[in-house]
């Protein structure tokens, strides 16, 4: 009885696991197949001849590796501004007697509950009177502005974990604030700022509507507009193989991050014992 | 080390009724281990955290080492604090922790290495050294605690219920220790607490607090054996003194003293009660309420026409008596007003 359990169980998780990773296994083996045999019918589910040919595709015939490059430098920016913006910011509400503190916090998550799509055409005004339509400050400073909210709440329940003792044995032992906060509190907070980090990495990473309207230049444009630009000799024709080739690349950065970090967070957590 | 003065401390929180602390005053003399002993909320931690610097008073004035500290940050007073849940920085190593004060002072490393080994030396922490408090048990984060407070040699050592958190019989030992190690070291030091026990074995003078107000300053012989008021004669020992109008105590014919009138308490510490199974000149019979044995005494209820008070039997008292005969000696009995709960 114990055993068939067991077996169900297994059963259920790779079920789950299928499902999940089904559509990203699909893409991966659709990138690896010749051009001809992706709208083959009947489908073949492995390639009858694996190749690269589309990997070197995309770079060679398309200017994918500007796509990867801006994509990089927007998301890497978001994530270190809002990171830096948002640890000050959250430490500062959480810690410091700011007068109207409370209402100043209250007024940031107002404006994270506005749906980003109504925001974009005064947001396109602001950029382009800005001069940052294709310059990627263009996205990094917008993309900053959505996400300084959510990475400000969630960095706040963290500081306000920490015990207050543990600054003010800080502030008897002789350390400034911006030493306490180097020194003491962000040791302690890094596992929350890398967890929002990464979540506004990912954020950054795929975004497309602000991406498309703002990047008109092809020299611009991030990888999610890129493959969704994409196109074939003909206007009737889908380049799949490419496309999932540039999704499959796209992700993986993603992926590499999220399990460096995994680990950085299961260390942070085991080791951290915020308990004084 | 150094004196520490606290002059006409004053401080309401935003919203409070009463003040925290009204007008508090007392000197903590150079060397000299000083208790702040009163029930929660009397305002002796706020008290502690004034003289720290983490909190600021209204008005007033703290200076240590006969240098006015009032708008000094804490970490100018040179001052050491031990909290109560340890405060130890869990991400770093239970040297760092130690060492972190004096880094930051720009102390010598060898100076540094030299200051921790001594520190582990008086606390036997050499093993732990290399351990994160994450590692360690409550008595050995407390000890920790305690080096980070030593390492720097501070004018003074100010330390919140630092045993609070530890259990009967390590909290026991711990105080045996802080008592030999403070006096080994002759530092200036005050000592938050609600536990009597602690206030009256580790300390030179006590500073009894209720509702913040000094109610008594004192050696821990003078709190006890001559109590300014009620609030200190009833909070310092265990069981309490009794204490009850003296009146009601003539009436019941259980003091012979005179001069009783209704403005006036009685107080009589259980111990100072004699009594015997036996009935002898002077003494008069009651009745047994109840008997709770502590193992070195019982604590026996006593009731005389309607006068009740309680007692403390050397040892085990017989079960099955139910009278005891009493005296309540007059050279013993504290008076008090009725009115102020003053000493008379």
């Amino acid at each position: 009885m114990k055993r068939l359990g067991n077996a169900l169980f297994v059963l259920a998780v790779a079920a789950v696991v299928l499902w999940s990773l089904g559509p990203f296994l699909w893409q991966v083996v659709t990138s690896l197949k010749p051009t001809a045999e992706v709208v083959k019918v009947p489908p073949t589910y492995w390639p009858s001849h694996p190749t690269l040919a589309s990997y070197v595709k995309i770079f060679s015939t398309r200017p994918f590796g500007t796509y990867i490059l801006n994509s990089v430098v927007v998301a890497l920016a978001t994530t270190a501004l809002c990171s830096v913006v948002g640890t000050l910011a959250a430490y500062a509400f959480s810690r410091l007697p700011l007068p109207g503190g409370e209402w100043a916090v209250r007024s940031i998550l107002f404006v994270a509950l506005f749906p980003p799509t109504i925001l974009v055409v005064p947001l396109y005004k602001l950029v382009q009177a800005l001069h940052l339509l294709n310059n990627p400050l263009g996205l990094i400073l917008p993309y900053t502005a959505l996400n300084l909210p959510f990475s400000i709440w969630v960095l706040m329940t963290f500081f306000k974990a920490i015990p207050r003792d543990l600054e003010e044995a800080a502030a008897i032992d002789g350390l400034s604030r911006w030493q306490t906060l180097w020194k003491v509190v962000f040791p302690l907070a890094a596992p929350a700022v890398a967890t929002t980090a990464i979540l506004v990495f990912i954020f950054s990473w795929n975004e497309f509507l602000l991406a498309l309207i703002f990047m008109s230049q092809d020299a611009a444009r991030t990888v999610p507009v890129g493959i969704a630009m994409l196109s074939g000799v003909t206007m009737y024709e889908v380049p799949w193989d490419q496309i999932s080739a540039a999704v499959v690349l796209t992700t993986l950065p993603v992926v590499a991050l999220v399990l460096a970090f995994q680990k950085r967070i299961v260390e942070g957590l085991t080791a951290g014992a915020v308990k004084g | 080390m150094a004196e520490v003065a606290v002059k006409n401390i004053r401080k309401q929180f935003k919203g409070g009724k009463r003040p925290v602390l009204d007008d508090i005053s007392f000197t903590v003399k150079d060397g000299e281990f000083v208790c702040l002993l009163g029930p929660s909320g009397c305002g002796k931690t706020t008290l502690l955290r004034i003289i720290a610097g983490l909190e600021l008073a209204d008005s007033g004035a703290i200076s240590i080492g006969g240098a006015d500290v009032t708008d000094t940050p804490p970490k100018d007073r040179d001052i050491a604090f031990v909290f109560q849940n340890y405060a130890l920085y869990p991400h770093l190593l239970v040297r760092e922790n130690i060492a972190m004060g004096l880094k930051l002072r720009g102390a010598e490393p060898a100076l540094i290495e030299e200051r921790i080994q001594e520190a582990a030396r008086m606390l036997s922490l050499e093993e732990l050294l290399e351990r994160k408090p994450a590692a360690l048990s409550g008595g050995q984060r407390q000890r920790v605690a305690l080096g980070r407070a030593l390492v720097r040699h501070p004018k003074a050592t100010l330390l919140d219920e630092p045993l609070s958190n530890l259990d009967a019989v390590l909290r026991e030992r711990t105080r045996g220790e802080l008592k030999l190690l403070f006096k080994r070291l002759k530092g200036t030091a005050v000592y938050v607490t609600h536990d009597q026990i602690e206030a009256m074995t580790l300390s030179d003078r006590v500073v009894v607090l209720d509702k913040g107000r000094i109610q008594q300053v004192g050696t821990p012989a003078d709190i006890y054996h001559h109590p300014a008021n009620t609030f200190v004669a009833t909070f310092l020992g265990a069981p309490p003194m009794n204490v009850f109008p003296l009146e009601e105590a003539h009436k019941a014919r259980a003091v012979e003293d005179g001069a009783a009138s209704g403005t006036v308490l009685g107080g009589l510490r259980p111990e100072d009660v004699q009594l015997s199974l036996e009935l002898k000149d002077g003494f008069l019979v009651g009745k047994v309420l109840l008997a709770e044995p502590t193992g070195a005494q019982t604590v026996l209820s006593i009731e005389s026409s309607g006068f009740k008070f309680r007692a403390c039997w050397p040892g085990t008292f017989p079960g099955s008596r139910e009278e005891v005969f009493f005296r309540l000696p007059a050279e013993k009995l504290h008076r008090f007003d009725a009115d102020t709960g003053e000493r008379l």
